[in-house]
């Protein structure tokens, strides 16, 4: 081995290390353990799909993907809409825009359970602001948390409080398309609409995917808004009114570590492994024909 | 370097001489400045060193077993004390307590109440509890009420309710609601109407007196009497500060409730739960968490001298209900002499007298039973909160949700981790249940 390789992978070593310790190796000893029965504190014993077969009639392992599906399917796209209208917005040449940039950047990198109790608060049907301002203009607000309908859109609706590292992935993609070419398109005739749809999304279309992906698998993992907000799983409240927010996270973490049921859950995560895996392989197959990458092929 | 530092962190043994004994307390700050006060008696009198872990969830519990870092001496309610007693992660206290003539000193139901499906004692209960109607003086006398009888009826209660509920300006919200019953107190009233309540059962049961006191409590809501429980959950307020704020005039809450002791500024008096018609009153006492010790603990005579020290003579646990020896009520309110002519004695002393255990579901059924049925019924319950389930239909329920629990309950009859004395008694207790 050459000595300049060997210092790179002395450099790389730490990273290499901690990857196959803290990664590596508990992701194939969670593959090894949902072949077996193993609890929290019993010594595994193998079953072999044993728990995959389970899984398969599982009826909370569906509600808790159907509830999740939903969570992804509102909250991804409305989340992609909102940032890149922000992106846009954070893009006009104004005076303090640097502030702006900031103020909305800001949520996205706060702590999620800080924002969890803020938006309990924001949430109380009683005296929490949304439901103020709802009855100011003489509207009785929903019981969001404690309402099996408006559960969900309500960690929806916290969810694109922290829109702003999406808007500003954005605007970094905005800030990359020359500018000759909507100037050219303009030359022809292109209003603002058609510029934006024909040179401008094109333009940021890898940056699209890439907050679609990435928004995916974070919508398809959500876990601690619906811990602490719809009382985690404890007895008494399995997730939220009738079980509306038990999403495939939390319910794996029921599984694990209140059953004890450690076997299934390892199952359970590598079903949502495989999940996420098959969302994002579908996403990158649709937008073969739709990504635009300036130079050609990715 | 980072092989040489674990290496070097994982060479670490406890001296020979080293007597320290972890105990798991209560992340309270009250409590830990009091427990340090406590420990440093501790170590005068036994040389016990007491470390404390301020506890913040069962999660961190188990996680901490499973690393093989369990802390000596730890709190668990029944179900988890058997969960992990089938496991062998808790030490069978009958050899420690034996010879003790602290065991003896526990009160008869929590003597009682101690040992496990496999007749192992793996807690000692730490506190035990009853529950009562705590009211505002001040809104009875504002509705021509004289202060409640202890021998009053259900009926009674609901009428008083509906004296005390004061109508407000929109429709439907009154401005202040007769009672407040948390959820979680139904099983409570269940046993007030003698349901059947065994213990450790492994299926869900709704008997028609179980029933009867569903309907009563919907009864409460729907006649505007009571808040919706939803929004009462949804407002995060602690039960005491709805009394507190005058937005209910009675509240069914813990007694004895030092939080609720300490908040109250208003004039209030607390009586015992309502009866049923003339059935005999089963008031409820539970005695079901406890303190455990770890399989693992290093020193088992040091964390039991530390465990018995904590029930028994800790001054952050004292006067303790569970020792027969103290005169609770007199103690409790010479603690707190806010207490005196409040009613506390008189609901204490009438839930020794009818006292008719602990009938809470975590309680109620076995340990490896609680999680497969709550997962089923509680959707439920919460539909039946919000008006998108009737009673019938939460009754016609009841032999699917034994059939999940059945088929979960076989699952984990076949699984390794048991003892073979815990999984024995599972398959007796499976083979004698009826079959849905």
């Amino acid at each position: 081995m050459k000595a300049e390789a060997r210092q790179g992978w002395l450099f790389v070593s730490p990273w290499v290390i901690g990857f196959v310790l803290l990664t590596a190796g508990p992701m194939l000893y969670s593959l090894y353990l949902s072949f077996t029965s193993a609890s929290l504190l019993s010594v595994p014993q193998w079953i072999g799909g044993e728990n995959y077969r389970r899984m398969a009639s599982d009826p909370l392992f569906y509600r808790s993907l159907a509830n999740t599906a939903v969570y992804a399917g509102m909250g991804v796209p409305t989340g992609l809409l909102l940032a890149l209208g922000l992106a846009l917005l954070l893009n006009a040449p104004v005076r303090g825009i640097g502030f702006f940039r900031a103020l909305f950047f800001l949520p996205s990198v706060t702590n999620t359970v800080a924002l969890s109790l803020l938006w309990l608060w924001l949430l109380n049907p009683e005296f929490g602001l949304l439901n103020t301002a709802l009855r100011a203009v003489g509207i009785e607000g929903p019981l969001w948390l404690q309402s099996e309908a408006w559960a969900k859109p309500a960690l929806v609706l916290m969810s694109l409080w922290t829109v702003g590292g999406q808007a500003v992935i954005f605007l970094a993609a905005l800030q990359g398309v020359p500018r000759e070419l909507g100037e050219a398109a303009a030359i022809d005739g292109a209003g603002a609409v058609r510029r934006f749809f024909a040179v401008t999304l094109p333009m940021i279309s890898p940056a699209l995917l890439f907050n679609l992906i990435m928004g995916l698998v974070g919508a398809l993992q959500v876990f601690t808004q619906a811990f602490v907000m719809t009382g985690g799983v404890q007895p008494g409240s399995e997730g939220g009114p009738n079980q509306a927010t038990l999403f495939i996270v939390l319910y794996i973490y029921k599984k694990a570590f209140q059953e004890f049921d450690m076997g299934y859950a390892s199952a359970l995560a590598w079903a949502l492994f495989v999940l996420i895996v098959g969302c994002s392989a579908l996403a990158f197959r649709l937008a073969r024909e739709r990504v635009h990458y300036e130079g050609g092929q990715p | 370097m980072i092989l040489l530092t674990f290496l070097i962190a994982g060479c670490g043994r406890p001296a020979a001489d080293d007597r320290t004994i972890v105990y798991n307390c209560a992340a309270s700050t009250a409590d830990i400045a009091s427990l340090q006060r406590d420990a440093r008696e501790l170590k005068a009198r036994t040389g016990i060193d007491l470390k404390l872990n301020p506890f913040s969830g069962e999660e961190k519990l188990y996680a901490m077993i499973a690393a093989g870092q369990a802390p000596d001496v730890f709190y668990t309610n029944g179900a988890v004390r058997d969960r992990l007693a089938a496991e062998g992660r808790v030490l069978d206290l009958r050899p420690l307590a034996e010879h003790d003539p602290f065991f003896a000193r526990l009160r008869p139901e929590v003597r009682t109440a101690a040992p496990s499906l496999d007749g192992g004692i793996y807690s000692v209960s730490n506190w035990t509890l009853t529950c009562g109607v705590y009211y505002n003086r001040a809104a009875f006398a504002a509705a021509g009420l004289p202060p409640p009888r202890p021998d009053w009826t259900w009926d009674e209660f609901v009428a008083a309710a509906r004296r005390l509920t004061v109508p407000g300006r929109e429709a439907g919200r009154p401005q202040q609601y007769g009672v407040f019953i948390p959820a979680h107190f139904v099983e409570v009233l269940e046993q007030m109407n003698h349901a059947p309540i065994p213990r450790d059962a492994l299926f869900l049961q709704l008997p028609p007196e179980s029933q009867e006191v569903y309907a009563a409590y919907l009864g409460l809501i729907h006649d505007g009497l009571m808040p919706d429980i939803r929004r009462v959950q949804a407002m995060g307020m602690q039960a005491s500060q709805m009394l507190q704020s005058g937005r209910v005039a009675m509240l069914v809450e813990a007694v004895p409730h030092a939080g609720l002791i300490e908040t109250l500024t208003i004039d209030w008096g607390v009586a015992p739960m309502p009866r049923f018609g003339t059935k005999e009153p089963r008031y409820f006492r539970s005695a079901s968490g406890g303190l455990s010790i770890s399989a693992a603990t290093r020193r088992p005579a040091d964390a039991w001298r530390t465990l018995t020290w904590l029930v028994g003579e800790a001054a952050t646990y004292q006067p303790n209900p569970v020792l027969a020896d103290v005169d609770f009520a007199g103690a409790w309110e010479a603690k707190y002499p806010r207490l005196r002519g409040t009613g506390f004695r008189e609901v204490w002393n009438l839930s020794e007298q009818h006292a008719g255990g602990d009938p809470r579901f975590f309680v109620r059924f076995a340990s490896w039973s609680m999680a497969p049925v709550m997962s089923r019924l509680q959707p439920w319950l919460d539909r039946l909160w919000a008006g998108d389930a009737t009673l019938d239909q939460v009754v016609a329920a009841v032999p699917e949700i034994n059939a999940g629990v059945r088929q979960d309950l076989e699952r984990l009859a076949k699984s390794s981790g048991l003892k073979p004395a815990w999984k024995a008694a599972l398959e007796r207790a499976l083979a004698a249940a009826p079959k849905p």
